[in-house]
């Protein structure tokens, strides 16, 4: 069995190692690609020549035939030298990491509010299927659905911020204030408006798998003995729904750091989505580009995370 | 000792009934073939008796006594007494022993489960009586099992494993839905080996389902056949093999020659036509469409009542044909 899974972890080792070559290879053609390319934040300076623009692409090495830059930022990411912001010539890595605590914050309370809303809507559908609670839940899971992130995100801050004053409109935390409940109130907002929108998500997936699950044959054998209702529900549907939800967590998991685009944009909140936004506007290419790397790997690391979890936990797998 | 008494049960889902006016009873201990094709509502009229049936959709009742002389009502029973008689007065055992455990629990776990709910037992406690039990059912090594998935057993052993699960509670009656359906013809025999000795042990009563006279005839005390939703004869199996007076019953038995020195797998003899479904049935006969013995009266006029044709006082042979005094000579 641990043969089995090792065997199977190095497979998707050797998959995910090929994956992680095309997506850097298409990212650094696409950043050459572009009009200007990686000098175009240079190039819109006042003032600048020819003559200086050479020198910089010089001393940056953009000068040099493109697979030989592509073999040498390569490298330089496998050694964890990542480049260097064309902003502030800060490490990339360390800008990355600087914005990631903000975005993990706000993505993993945003998952706490949308799964357990989810695994609460999608077991009242299936426990009452077609009845008009069922009806109810899917209604509300459409308009969850179809409300536009950046819209319920201005709702909540024109009601909840500025007109009542209950919680701050934006940012990580007032300057000067450590506190954790001041952390919390900051984070309310924009973690509600990620959460809100996800439940319905979440929802269908709990509807469906325990809706399989309660259909299936062993559920009436368990009623046949007697055990009771809330039982069942405890110990054979909620394990059998939650299941398969492990490989659907590990993908949707990274799907946070970009996924949270919009609603760190409206709450101005400091984390690797905005990161992104901010640096394509600036034409700050090394670190877009590392964003792009840093997400493929955590996009990697989530899914096979969440395949070995998904292997420990299903008994029925480890055959 | 009436152990059940089951009087006009009936069943719809809200449109033709497909259980209708069926009644009977059974001694304590006595096993009963319920026989019938395909559809003609033998596994809706036994989850009706289990209770598992929404109230709404069940009319008439099924009083069952309990060992300590307690009557309950099974056709009329609340979601609360349920779970008070279900597992502990009557248990159930399905057709297919795969998809009949839980596929992600131990079947420790599992029996654990239900040995804390009907005998209060927890922790090695538990383990011990589920090992005896496991052993009682012929699970040859108890201990190795109770740490298994269901998908490492075979048919056979799971079926037993759902038996031990069943018994566990030492119900005084067993419903059992094509039990051995599922299984190959040898382990099919050893299953009903095992049924018809933890009825000598324990005294328990059984309802068996079955497509199969081969089986019936190995395991029955009485034999009773549904048609098109109807009981149309009840008798004592001797009888019913030997002389059964339903033509429906004497063209199943007809087309099975043999059948009673077989532990074999033969179903049901095909017959010509097929069951009437619930919305399609005349005023007459519900057999007459396909019955060799049809007249035109009384056969598709009057739908003949259940008859008691037993010469015994305290005996019940019934049949439900308007001729079977003329067929009998
Ligand atoms: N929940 C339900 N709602 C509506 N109709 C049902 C329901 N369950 C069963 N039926 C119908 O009741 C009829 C009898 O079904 P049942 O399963 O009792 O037959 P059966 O005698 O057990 O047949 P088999 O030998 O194939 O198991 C069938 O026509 C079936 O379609
Ligand atoms: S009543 Fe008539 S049709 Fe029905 S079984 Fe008897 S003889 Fe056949
Ligand atoms: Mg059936």
């Amino acid at each position: 069995m641990a043969e089995g899974l090792f065997a199977f972890a190095a497979r998707r080792a050797g998959v995910n190692v090929l994956l992680l070559m095309l997506v850097s290879l298409t990212g650094f053609m696409l950043l050459h690609a572009t009009p200007g390319g990686p000098l175009a934040q240079f190039s819109l300076s006042p003032g600048m020549t020819t003559e200086r623009l050479n020198q910089i692409a010089h001393s940056m090495g953009l000068d040099q035939p493109l697979w030989l830059q592509y073999v040498k930022w390569l490298g330089g990411l496998l050694k964890g030298d990542w480049g260097h912001s064309y902003r502030d010539h800060a490490p990339v890595l360390s800008i990355i990491v600087a914005h990631l605590g903000a975005t993990v914050e706000l993505g993993l309370a945003s998952l706490v509010i949308s799964f357990l809303g989810g695994l609460a809507m999608g077991l009242i559908g299936a426990l009452r299927a077609g009845e008009a609670i069922d009806a109810l839940c899917s209604l509300v899971g459409v308009i969850l659905l179809s409300l536009p992130t950046f819209w319920l995100g201005l709702v909540f801050i024109y009601f909840l911020s500025v007109r009542t004053g209950w919680f701050p409109a934006g940012g990580l935390m007032a300057p000067g204030d450590a506190s954790a409940s001041d952390r919390l109130r900051h984070l309310a907002l924009p973690a509600m408006t990620l959460g809100l929108v996800s439940i319905p998500v979440w929802g269908a997936y709990v509807r469906a798998f325990a809706g399989d699950t309660l259909n299936q044959d062993h559920i009436r054998t368990a009623r046949a003995l007697g055990v009771p209702g809330w039982r069942i529900v405890l110990r054979r549907v909620l394990p059998a729904a939650l299941l398969p939800l492990i490989p659907i967590a590990g993908v949707y998991l990274p799907t946070l750091l970009s996924g949270a685009l919009v609603t760190e944009t409206v709450f101005t909140w400091p984390g690797v989505g905005r990161l992104f936004l901010d640096s394509l506007q600036y034409r700050d290419y090394p670190v877009a580009l590392g964003v792009l790397m840093f997400s493929a790997v955590l996009v990697l690391i989530c899914s096979l995370a969440a395949e070995l979890l998904h292997h420990a936990a299903d008994p029925r797998l480890r055959a | 000792m009436t152990l059940l008494a089951v009087r006009d049960l009936g069943v719809d889902f809200g449109g033709p009934p497909i259980v209708d006016g069926v009644s009977f009873s059974m001694k304590r201990g006595e096993i009963v073939a319920l026989v019938g094709e395909s559809g003609s509502g033998k596994s809706v009229a036994s989850l009706a008796l289990m209770g598992l049936l929404g109230r709404g959709n069940v009319t008439g009742s099924a009083i069952l006594r309990l060992n300590d002389g307690r009557e309950t009502d099974l056709a009329r029973i609340s979601s609360r007494e349920r779970r008070g008689v279900l597992g502990r007065h009557v248990s159930m055992i399905f057709q297919d022993p795969l998809s009949s455990l839980d596929p992600i629990q131990t079947i420790g776990a599992q029996m654990r489960e239900v040995l804390s709910l009907h005998c209060g037992l927890r922790g090695g406690k538990a383990q011990a009586r589920a090992i005896e039990l496991l052993h009682e059912v012929g699970i040859v090594d108890p201990q190795a099992c109770l740490k298994l998935i269901p998908q490492r057993l075979s048919g056979g052993m799971r079926q037993r494993v759902l038996i031990a699960m069943a018994i566990a509670g030492e119900p005084e009656l067993l419903l059992a839905d094509e039990p051995t359906t599922a299984l190959d013809v040898t382990v099919q025999a050893q299953v009903l080996r095992l049924l018809l000795s933890l009825r000598a042990r324990s005294g328990m009563g059984m309802i068996f389902i079955t497509h199969n006279l081969a089986v019936a005839s190995s395991i029955a005390d009485r034999v009773i056949v549904l048609y098109a939703g109807q009981v149309v004869e009840d008798a004592p199996a001797d009888a019913f093999f030997a002389a059964p007076a339903m033509p429906y019953s004497k063209a199943l038995l007809g087309a099975a020659p043999g059948i009673d020195s077989v532990f074999g797998a033969r179903r049901l003899p095909i017959l010509r036509g097929q069951v009437p479904a619930p919305g399609e049935r005349g005023v007459g006969c519900r057999f007459a469409p396909r019955c060799d013995a049809m007249r035109p009266t009384p056969c598709q006029t009057q739908m003949p009542d259940l008859l008691n044709i037993a010469d015994g006082e305290n005996e019940v042979h019934a049949v439900r044909c308007g001729r079977w005094e003329e067929l009998a000579r």
